[in-house]
């Protein structure tokens, strides 16, 4: 079947501490992004939109709630639908039955096996980024190599310590893959490997059969990185497109606040590839006669009586009388209580600040307030302003 | 809360909604845009759906293309289950001839066949452009309890309106003795909303009596209520004192839109026991620019804001750019509105498109309206 040619696994990210507590309960996967999404939404909205019914997850058994309860049984995504299935699998599982001496890509093996697609896509959720599948496809089938990696022309300031970066020799293929961290010189732009391939699924069952009878890395992404330098073996695929490498605070900051350039807003949500999310019934967003909202992004289900710049507030937030909110990500649900100011700060979930409290990080140092906080005294990012 | 299928709603959703003018040239007056969020309908819907009615019928004739496609499934109000669903019902040809809809009883005795097939003793009758919030299976239990063979849900008017609505008259047991049509001198000043429950296996029977002899029972108001009011059945009045309203005209809708901006408008819309559900669109979070003005007024997701708006609805992926003011206005989904751009007192259509400079203003006694897909002024082709 023509729509039928691929399948996906999307890899969520193990290495997230960096984003705590952002990332204390919930995967980097279903971290909040732009009032109404949850990062997954862009692979997943990219696997979609190339006509892929067959979707593997790849999480961390510890905080898979969060993924079930965004998930649920795939609807939005089409994914509900006879003929398509998701499946989820956990980082741990591979990781333990390797420890016992098992066959530990068995699991994927058999989701790959019941697909029955030629290609399959491997993803991770760490690079945002709004990836038109079916063209990466085929520059693949253009290749006669096995697989393709997807790498951007980055700057080093964007990439992590433990990012993977692409050399290729004139031909094409991929000569290196190395550690961001190990490469001696650290200055200018690099391949940085999006962590996203396109592999021929017969090669990809072999490579993985094979794997692990030989004590290769537990975890598919390890595992294909190692496969990439292999003669002749990998070719590459440039995105152009809006990239947002996110590992850190300020990365994930960073990529928010991305939106309300329009610019680069155009670039990842109004592109013709739409990005879906799970839908929500919520009343519209009431701004008061006091209100000032100036360059702001915000979902529904708000009130809004005071004062939100260059801010991003989620779903069902209320901003009180005479409350200031700036240069803000406030997640779901939050209560920005009468006179309380909000600055350079990131609010996750069902946080309340307190009337008259004041919240006040730099630029350079962005506060992160945990879900469910109650927040009745002042906070600063430094120590003069505390008290 | 009466929870099992005794009860199968329908809803009449087939008219054609002739007072709002260019709003329903291309669809039926359930699928007008209302508050933002939603289409009028909705609000039957999630009533339905809230007094734990599992199965809706839902009727449409006039223009159904954009009602069908918003309610699809009824997953939008969890109606996608295997105890429930909801079914569109439209005119069909048969053997006997075409099964148009000649009246509101006509169109329930022309889908006999589907209330069979659920086999209800209660049928709700509803019609799909009210805004109100209201427990059917209240008004189910008083229905039993009264032992009555039909119920009508009644509204208390003003005095002076009385004489626009159906009125009921009551003994004191709200038992109804008589029903009058827009009275010249009304007797009392409950209001029929509309809203009936019948013992199914009654009305079936009054239905196919009547069709079989001839058509002399088309309509609910003028000629089902005098039959069994005639031949002594047990009708009783339900009393409801909520927030409703009826937004059959332009300016009954625009009214309740702008009622709809108060925070305290009696529809707690706030209120998650008793939510309204819509289809939600697909859209980005709505983006307000450094030059955005917005005041008492509700945006809703996809809506790109960078004008002034004041004491408005802006529904989704509603576009207002710089310079343009838009006031006391409700503008419905996808309509585009260009620079320095005047709205005040209108009804913009779904996806209209405004250009620059244009001044819409109803005045202070009339409402303006710009049709659904209509482009007024010139556009200039920036984006």
């Amino acid at each position: 079947m023509k729509n039928n040619q691929m399948c996906a696994i999307i890899v969520d990210e193990l290495n997230d501490d960096a984003l705590k507590p952002l990332t204390n309960e919930r995967p980097l996967g279903t971290l909040f992004f732009d009032c109404k999404y949850r990062l997954i939404d862009f692979e997943l909205s990219s696997v979609v939109n190339a006509g892929i019914r067959n979707v593997q997850l790849i999480e961390d058994e510890d905080k898979v709630r969060s993924v079930f309860d965004h998930l649920g049984g795939g609807r939005e995504w089409g994914l509900d639908a006879i003929g398509s299935y998701q499946y989820v699998n956990y980082f741990q599982d591979s990781e333990n039955k390797k420890a016992a001496g098992e066959k530990y890509f068995n699991n994927t093996i058999e989701f790959l096996e019941k697909s029955h697609t030629a290609y399959t896509v491997i993803m991770g959720t760490r690079m945002l980024c709004n990836l038109n599948l079916r063209a990466a496809l085929k520059i693949h089938k253009q290749t006669d190599k096995p697989l393709t990696v997807i790498y951007s022309r980055t700057d080093a300031n964007e990439i992590a310590a433990y990012d993977s970066i692409l050399s290729f020799d004139s031909l094409g293929n991929v000569i290196t893959c190395d550690e961001f961290a190990k490469l001696p010189d650290q200055t200018g732009i690099f391949n940085l490997s999006m962590n996203v391939y396109i592999a021929d699924t017969r090669w990809l069952i072999d490579a993985l059969r094979k794997g692990q009878q030989l004590d290769a890395p537990a975890q598919l992404d390890d595992f294909l990185k190692a496969q990439l330098p292999k003669p002749e073996l990998a070719g590459g695929y440039e995105y152009v497109g809006y990239l947002q490498n996110i590992y850190d605070l300020p990365s994930y900051y960073q990529s928010n606040k991305d939106m309300l350039d329009s610019n680069k807003m155009n670039e990842l949500l109004y592109t013709n590839q739409r990005i879906i999310t799970r839908t929500r019934n919520e009343v519209a967003t009431y701004y008061d006669r006091h209100a000032k909202v100036k360059n702001s992004h915000l979902a529904t289900g708000c009130d809004i009586y005071g004062t939100v710049t260059d801010s991003l507030i989620s779903r069902r937030s209320v901003v009180d009388p005479k409350a200031v909110v700036t240069n803000s990500i406030v997640m779901p649900n939050a209560r920005i209580g009468h006179n309380a100011e909000v600055h350079w700060a990131i609010l996750d979930k069902n946080v309340v600040v307190k009337p008259g409290v004041r919240i006040v990080g730099t630029p350079d140092n962005i506060l992160v307030v945990p879900k469910d906080t109650r927040v009745e005294a002042n906070l600063s990012s430094t120590e003069e302003e505390a008290n | 809360m009466i929870m099992n299928d005794e009860m199968l709603g329908i809803v009449l959703a087939g008219g054609k909604g002739t007072r709002l003018g260019k709003l329903t040239q291309n669809q039926a007056k359930p699928a007008v845009p209302f508050g933002g969020r939603y289409r009028i309908i909705d609000f039957t819907m999630s009533n339905c759906v809230n007094s734990g009615i599992r199965n809706i019928g839902v009727i449409t004739q006039y223009q159904p293309l954009v009602l069908d496609r918003h309610i699809g499934n009824g997953a939008s109000w969890g109606l996608d289950r295997l105890d429930s669903g909801v079914t569109i019902l439209q005119p069909y040809s048969s053997p006997d001839g075409s099964k148009w809809f000649a009246g509101t009883a006509h169109a329930i005795y022309q889908n006999i066949d589907y209330i069979d097939s659920i086999n209800p003793k209660y049928l709700l009758v509803l019609s799909g452009d009210h805004i109100y919030k209201m427990d059917y299976s209240d008004m189910l239990q008083q229905h039993i309890d009264n032992g009555a063979s039909l119920t009508v849900a009644v509204i208390d008017v003003p005095w002076e309106d009385a004489s626009r609505f159906g009125i009921m008259n009551t003994d004191e047991h709200d038992r109804i003795t008589e029903f009058v049509e827009k009275p010249a001198e009304p007797k009392s000043n409950h209001a029929s909303m509309g809203i009936y429950i019948f013992n199914w296996a009654r009305l079936r029977e009054v239905l196919v009596n009547n069709f079989t002899k001839n058509d002399n029972m088309l309509d609910f108001g003028k000629n089902v209520i005098p039959y069994y009011l005639d031949s002594g059945e047990p009708v009783y009045a339900y009393r409801f004192s909520g927030y409703w309203r009826d937004v059959g005209t332009i300016m009954s809708l625009w009214q309740a839109n702008m009622e709809f901006l108060e925070p305290n408008n009696g529809l707690n819309m706030q209120d998650r026991s008793w939510r309204i559900n819509s289809r939600s669109p697909l859209a980005p979070p709505q983006m307000l620019t450094d030059t955005a003005e917005v005041s008492q007024s509700m945006i809703v997701d996809g809506c790109y804001v960078a004008g002034k708006i004041q004491h408005s609805i802006l529904s989704a992926n509603v576009r207002v750019k710089e310079g343009s003011q838009v006031i006391d206005s409700m503008i419905m989904p996808g309509a585009s509105i260009g620079r320095d751009v005047t709205i005040r007192r209108a009804i913009i259509g779904e996806n209209a498109v405004i250009g620059d400079g244009v001044t819409i203003d109803g005045g202070d006694d009339d409402i303006a309206v710009v049709g659904n897909g209509e482009t007024l002024g010139g556009t200039s082709n920036e984006e």
